[in-house]
């Protein structure tokens, strides 16, 4: 089998479920700070730890946040949503059940039927639908450890319980990997804009789950499965691609695909069954009786409607009509809130771009470039702060440099070229 | 403080009402308050130097909250409830943590994992189990606040939706009075009211002259022992003769009570329990695997009316029986709280039993839950409905305390407190006190006649 092979008559169909952390300074339902990578359980309260007697009460600035982000992509807010109990026992739950907001008839979350715009290869907009968007709290972080003071042992950080987390639910509407990996992209850099999410997948603060099955074309809906622990685009492209050639080979052997979750192995470059049983769950979901219902007026939705400011596909637009970019750069510079603001500090410079060439440098498969312009007289790069990977590389090994330079010290004199200050344009952004 | 001390440490053993005492601390506590007192001019908080007892399924930070199950036994609270906070603000003493059905679950303290309670009225039968049956088992005053009057944050939770903390007193001005300590909008509890209170002090001796109070017909049927209809029939003369009118008012959806609340409670209790796991605190059994580990702990950590409600909740909302279970329940309970919406349209109070019976004997329905249920079909439609509702010592029957039930708008606390109080001023039956719990007024239980 080979994973990267594009299946040959079948569709592919792919719909995304983007677990988002709210930049809210306190967790969804309590005072916590949500501050990351502070040492373990310092980060707690009785709410949090699901102590006995402790009661919920919801976090106003992740509503806000919730609501820019329906606002952003264009969904019909509720003006009355409700939360839910969803119930099930893990570890890492500590009330044994999730405060979420389950789609009922009678409970609709916060807001649904929206959808959200992908420049497409010739530069028109292909629609991704959007079903739902919702609010729930995070869960804790389980550590199994190996060695350490606690061998053989699993441990909990609480510190993440109750972290305001948002879901964003799409239409299986996408129908290839990449296409699925230009989503993700937009939806984040969509996220950044409106200062919502940090947009960080390597470190949790945004990630995706896939659902994907094959079909023949126009047919109805095949078996699909659910792939976890995709931590980049990168990932969710390589994994999406492997499980769709995975699918194709046994229904070319004439096998059913089996429904299950499955998680991504960046290394390994392959994806494998949970070992969890796939007993069909029942969440026995109900209304959180120690919440009241959330009430969002007209007035307030259409307050929030207007506080958005330019979202990266009006500003896409605003580069191909107003710079006559190219669609490839005009998307690769609305591609996140750093490129932005390092192509409007170089316009604001030097005005008239001439064009954007990529350069593949070292062994990276990042392409990065530089401008060129009528007045400058070197290339102009993005800072290097733009292109930097924070956390550890595939190997494990934390990064020392950005994708593009081979060393630190290059990274280091590449970061304020000449004539340009992109670092403070990028900080005041 | 001395005295309060001296008489549980005499009754306790007979009694075994508590199961955390707080002597030392509290007698430390009330000389401080001795010293204020007796420095003049210092002006003391409300209930400076009064004793308390909390129910023990209320946090106290540094006591041990057990919630009358051995799967909390130990457990240490890092918080005060706010109710508790808020005593504490007002100068009250904590005397210790009384007893309760596991969980707050049952009518009896029977279902407690730490043996029952027994009533000082009679040591052969129970004391009762919640605020207002109780209340009348023992012949004291018990007032249920309207739902979201009263904090919940750090009562441990039974059935949210329904759960309600409020005081048991001597006297109705002492309700109220614990009341006024109690009540009001917590930020730390999104379910507590944003409504004014209202000055108790001022409309307490407001009277009942122009109250219409109303009987429902559906109270006073089939199941009710004849004694507790005369005591409570004679109570509502005596408030006609005060100046209330009487009014007749139908309340038919009652009749689905105990199947909605049971439907409803346990479906809440069933996700509320989920959280006694041993993985964080209280009992853990050791196993080879986790879900052995949750198994084996809930196994030998609950009793059986707990586990028993925690399947009956579980099964309540699962798929396929959610809509058909839970979600009736809902319906049923709008339907009551519209039936006593509409009965407050002709009546200002409505007026009925607050149990069926007089206090039981042990055992007498350990055997059958159904009929243990059946002891509070008189209260808990007005948890469902969300309303206040005080219950008052009105007769004795067979020797045993009869209580009154008086129940108000949503949120007219007010209404609820100044009939009771007016009631409580014409009658004497809140002196009587049981035999051999030596106070003042003891003798003459069971005549009936008047005597202090």
């Amino acid at each position: 089998m080979t994973p990267r092979a594009a299946p040959s008559g079948y569709e592919i169909v792919i719909g995304l479920e983007i677990h988002v952390q709210l930049r809210t300074q306190s967790k969804m339902f309590c005072a916590c700070p949500t501050t990351f990578g502070a040492p373990p359980n310092t980060q707690t309260c009785p709410v949090c730890l699901g102590l006995p007697g402790s009661l919920p009460v919801l976090n106003a600035r992740a509503v806000e946040l919730g609501l820019r982000t329906a606002a952003a992509l264009e969904c019909q807010i509720h003006t009355r949503s409700r939360f839910h109990r969803k119930n099930y026992y893990y570890p890492d739950l500590p009330k044994n059940y999730q405060i979420t907001q389950y789609e009922y008839k009678v409970h609709p979350p916060l807001a649904t039927q929206g959808g959200l715009d992908l420049p497409g290869e010739q530069g028109e907009a292909r629609r991704v639908h959007i079903r739902r968007v919702h609010l729930e709290e995070d869960t804790a972080r389980l550590v199994h450890a190996e060695t350490g003071v606690a061998p053989g042992h699993s441990l909990i950080d609480f510190n993440r319980a109750g972290v305001p987390l948002m879901e964003v639910v799409t239409e299986p509407d996408l129908r290839s990997p990449s296409g699925a990996r230009l989503f993700l992209g937009r939806l984040r850099a969509l996220l950044q804009a409106i200062e919502v999410s940090t947009g960080r997948m390597e470190e949790g603060s945004l990630r995706c789950d896939a659902n994907i099955s094959l079909r023949s074309p126009g047919g109805a809906l095949g078996v699909r499965t659910e792939v976890k622990n995709m931590n980049s685009l990168r990932s969710v492209e390589r994994a999406l691609a492997y499980e769709a050639a995975r699918q194709q080979a046994i229904l070319e052997r004439g096998d059913p695909v089996g429904q299950e979750t499955r998680h991504w192995d960046e290394r390994r470059a392959v994806t494998f069954a949970s070992r969890t049983k796939e007993e069909a769950q029942d969440y026995r979901y109900f209304p959180e009786p120690d919440l009241v219902p959330l009430v969002v007026s007209e007035g307030a939705a259409a307050e929030i409607r207007a506080s958005l400011p330019e979202l990266p596909e009006a500003r896409r637009r605003r580069y191909v009509d107003a710079y006559g970019l190219p669609a490839h750069d005009a998307a690769l510079m609305t591609s996140s809130q750093a490129m932005a603001a390092f192509f409007e500090e170089t316009v604001r410079r030097h005005p008239h771009p001439t064009g954007w060439s990529e350069t593949s440098p070292g062994t990276s498969t990042a392409k990065v470039g530089s401008w060129r312009t009528c007045r400058s007289p070197r290339p102009i790069w993005p800072s290097c702060s733009t292109l930097w990977t924070r956390g550890r590389s595939a190997a494990g090994r934390p990064r020392r440099s950005c994708r593009r330079c081979s060393t630190p010290d290059a990274c280091r004199a590449r970061s304020s070229p000449p004539g340009v200050s992109v670092r403070s344009a990028i900080r005041a952004s | 403080m001395g005295a309060a001390l001296d008489r549980v440490t005499r009754l306790e053993p007979a009694l075994h009402a508590f199961l955390h005492l707080t002597a030392d601390e509290a007698r430390q506590e009330a000389r401080g308050w001795d010293g204020r007192y007796a420095r003049k001019g210092s002006a003391l908080p409300p209930l400076a130097g009064l004793p308390v007892a909390l129910k023990d399924n209320l946090c106290t930070r540094g006591l041990p909250t057990t919630a009358g199950s051995r799967i909390l036994e130990g457990w240490i609270p890092p918080y005060d409830a706010t109710v508790v906070e808020r005593l504490r603000a007002a100068g009250a003493i904590i005397l210790g943590k009384t007893n309760l059905d596991e969980f707050a679950m049952g009518s009896s303290t029977e279902n407690s994992a730490f043996g029952p309670t027994r009533n000082p009225w009679d040591p052969t039968r129970v004391p009762g189990g919640s605020i207002r049956q109780p209340a009348g088992f023992c012949g004291v005053v018990g007032f249920k606040p309207t739902y979201g009057r009263v904090s919940r944050y750090g009562l441990i939770a039974f059935a949210s939706s329904l759960d309600q903390i409020g005081p048991i007193t001597r006297t109705v001005a002492d309700a109220a009075l614990l009341f006024g300590v109690l009540a009001g909008r917590d930020a730390l509890d999104s379910t507590t009211a944003d409504a004014p209170m209202p000055d108790l002090s001022a409309v307490l001796n407001g009277g009942v002259r122009g109250l219409r109070i109303g009987l429902p017909r559906e109270a006073f049927g089939e199941g009710l022992r004849d004694e507790v209809r005369g005591a409570v029939t004679a109570a509502a003369e005596t408030l006609r003769d005060l100046g209330a009118t009487l009014v007749d008012i139908a309340l038919p959806a009652i009749a689905y009570a105990l199947p909605t609340y049971y439907l409803i409670a346990t479906s809440e209790a069933s996700t509320n329990l989920a959280r006694y796991d041993g993985v964080q605190y209280g009992l853990r059994v050791p196993a080879a695997g986790l879900y052995e580990m949750y198994t084996q702990t809930r196994a030998q950590g609950f009793g059986a009316e707990v586990k028993r409600r925690i399947m009956l909740g579980t099964y309540a909302l699962s798929a396929g029986y959610y809509e058909g279970f839970f979600l009736k329940a809902q319906r049923v309970r709008t339907r009551i709280r519209q039936e006593f919406e509409a009965a407050f349209a002709s009546a200002d109070l409505v007026l009925m039993p607050t149990s069926p019976t007089v206090a039981f004997p042990f055992g007498e329905k350990t055997a059958d839950p159904l009929q243990m249920y059946l002891a509070d079909v008189y209260t808990i439609p007005v948890n469902l409905a969300g309303l206040p509702g005080v219950s008052i010592p009105c007769g004795l029957a067979g020797g045993l305390p009869v209580g009154l039930q008086l129940i108000g708008r949503a949120l007219d606390d007010e209404t609820v407190l100044r009939a009771a109080h007016a009631y409580e001023r014409a009658t004497e039956w809140h002196t009587y006190r049981p035999r051999g719990t030596g106070e003042p007024g003891t003798g003459n239980v069971g005549t009936g006649g008047a005597q202090r």
